[in-house]
This record gives structure tokens, sequence and C-alpha cells, in this order.
């Protein structure tokens, strides 16, 4: 069904993740990172523009040799396919570091089997302790919010960061979630 | 040459269309459903795809038609995914929330005052009312249980990939801030 090229592309681009990801594995198990999505975003990025430096000088400078791709736009091809998986995996990722509570909450049911849960049961097991409080300071730990008289207040990256998110939400019509 | 560029760029093209769509739709209908506005721009930007691909087709008839539509077709759900994952962020993320609360606010807030204006109770009041609704818990005789859905094979996967990327270590952000300010005091 796919001509060569096509295949080509996705081989590549999944190949691409997947060293990245591979890499991101082995620096994760040796020391967490302390921006964990930033340390991702490079690392995904580097070894994207490892690959696609390696293919254009080779079909730049080398006459095309590999012959995996074959012009310009696909490499542009490679590069939106490879930024699309790289972004999924890190929107996918923010769920896996921080803690979903709706998956803890699901998590927790499967846990209680048939018993099941009630309301209360529930709330001791999710508390501000554990859902809110290293939240809001993991928000100063990123330099999104600082405190200071015991009071927490917005840092400028703070600000822009949540007006982006207001104005997309204004836009939309729709009140404040969380 | 032209229309290859083109043709890598109709991924694109399609989630500019998705967005445009998806807020069209939230704004003219407030009652309509942020998921069902999702899903009619990731439609909408679907056959804007397919269209261009079609129209391009006709200006520079290709040997091979379905592979690069096929490629198209896959970036652009992955794009699409990215883009309802970043509406969804402002509708349910925490720290958003937090952050509006604290703008709101004059002069900062306390951690106590933040908690009396959103807690824990109220993310899992909010959270277990969407899943009772969306039929993937079910509430029986004062008790909530767990059902195969979707929501419990997404939990499941998440639970796995937290471990293989933690190892035993099985540190997330948050915890890694609970273990460190515990050690700072």
């Amino acid at each position: 069904m796919f001509s060569a090229i096509e295949m080509n592309i996705i081989f590549l681009g999944i190949g691409t993740f997947a060293l990245a990801f591979i890499l991101h594995l082995v620096v994760w198990r040796i020391k967490i990172p302390q921006n964990q999505a930033k340390a991702l975003l490079k690392i995904f990025f580097s070894m994207q523009l490892l690959i696609l430096s390696f293919l254009a000088v080779d079909l730049i400078l080398f006459d095309n040799n590999l012959s995996v791709v074959q012009t310009v736009a696909d490499l542009l091809h490679l590069f939106l396919f490879t930024v699309a998986l790289t972004l999924v995996y890190i929107t996918a990722f923010s769920a896996i570091e921080a803690d979903s509570p709706t998956v803890m909450i699901v998590m927790h049911m499967i846990e209680a089997g048939d018993r099941g849960l009630s309301e209360k049961e529930l709330h001791s097991k999710m508390t501000d302790e554990t859902l809110l409080k290293p939240r809001i300071r993991y928000l100063e730990y990123n330099n999104l919010a600082y405190s200071s008289d015991n009071k927490y207040s917005l840092t400028k990256q703070g600000l822009y960061f949540v007006r982006a998110f207001i104005s997309f939400r204004k836009l939309m019509r729709i009140k404040k979630g969380g | 040459m032209f229309f290859a560029y083109l043709t890598v760029l109709n991924p694109v093209f399609g989630l500019l269309v998705n967005s445009l769509a998806q807020v069209t739709i939230k704004r003219l209908f407030s009652k309509i459903s942020l998921l069902s506005s999702k899903i009619f721009g990731f439609a909408s930007g679907l056959a804007a795809l397919i269209l261009f691909q079609v129209y391009l087709y006709s200006l520079n008839p290709p040997n091979d038609k379905f592979p690069v539509l096929l490629l198209n077709l896959l970036i652009y759900a992955l794009l699409g995914q990215c883009y309802s994952e970043f509406v969804g962020i402002g509708e349910t993320s925490i720290r958003i929330r937090v952050l509006r609360e604290i703008l709101e606010a004059e002069g900062g807030l306390s951690m106590e005052e933040i908690l009396n204006r959103y807690n824990a109770r109220e993310i899992v009041d909010v959270r277990l009312a969407r899943l009772v609704r969306g039929g993937q818990v079910i509430y029986k005789n004062g008790r909530y249980y767990s059902k195969v859905s979707v929501v419990t094979a997404i939990a499941k996967a998440l639970v796995i990939m937290k471990r293989i990327i933690y190892g035993n270590k099985n540190t997330g952000k948050t915890e890694v801030i609970v273990r460190e300010s515990a050690t700072d005091q």
C-alpha cells in the first residue's frame, strides 16, 4: 500500500522517536530532571535535529547515497511527523508525571474491587496534602508563582501562562475549569 | 515542487480548520459540551484535509495517491490529539485553576486561602460526577464501583508507563516536591 518513501518516513519517524524514548528512560533512571517537561523537549528535539541533519547532509552533500528520502519536502514531512509524535508523548507524559486525580480515583476503585468505595473513604484517600499542596509548591518550584509573607503571587511567567489559557477559554466563552 | 510542499503542510492546514471550527461551534452554541465541540472540530479538519488533498491531486496527479494521504492523515490525527489535550488542559488542570485563583485575588493568597477557594473535596467531587455521568463508574447503595471502560484501560496504561519510566523510584513530579519539601522541614 505504501510507496518506499512514505514507508521510510514512517519508519524513520518511529525510529527517531524510539531512540529518543530510550535515551529519556536512561536519563530518568539515572536522575529525574528537575524540570521534566523541559528535559523531555531537549531530548526529543535534539534527537530529531541529529537524524534530520544527518539525512540533510546525505541528501545535499553526498548525492543522496542512503536514498531514504528524496527531496527536501520529504525531510519536512519527516520533521512534521516526528514533531507530532513528540508533542503527543509530551502531553501524555504530563498525566504520567503529575498523578492525574481521575486516574487516582479509578485506581482506588479498581483496588477496592467488589467492595467499592464510599465517598468518605475516597475523600480520606485523596486529600489537600496529596492533591493540592504539592502542586501549589510545584508552581513556586517552576517559577510560575512565588511566596512572600506566606502569600502566593504570580511571577511574570505565571501571569503570561495563565492569561494565555484564560484568553483561550474566553474565546470559547467557557467558565473556569479545574 | 510547490505541490510537494503544499502536500506536506496539509495536516497543518487541517489542524487550523480543526481549531477554528472547534472554537466557532463552542462560541455559537454555548450549550454544546467541550467534548462535542472537539469532535466537531476534528471532523471538520479531517474533511478539509481530504478535500484539499483531492484538490492538489487534481492539479498535479501523482503516481500513487494513497501513501501521501495516509501519512498526512496519521500526522493530522497526532496533531489533532495534541490540540484536544490543549483544550482539555484548561478544563481539568489543577495548576491552572490555582494560578487563576491567585490572579483573581488582589495581593496574593496564602495556602489556607487557596484551599478555602479550591480544595481536594471539589477536585474529587467534580471528577467523580464526571465519571458517573460518563458511565465509567457505577454508584450503587452509597458506594462507587469501577467498571471496565476506556478510562480504566487508560488509567492502567498510565500506571504501567509510570513504572517503566520511573522504575522502583515510582516518583512523579508531585512526589518529588513532597519528598523535597519534607526533607527541607
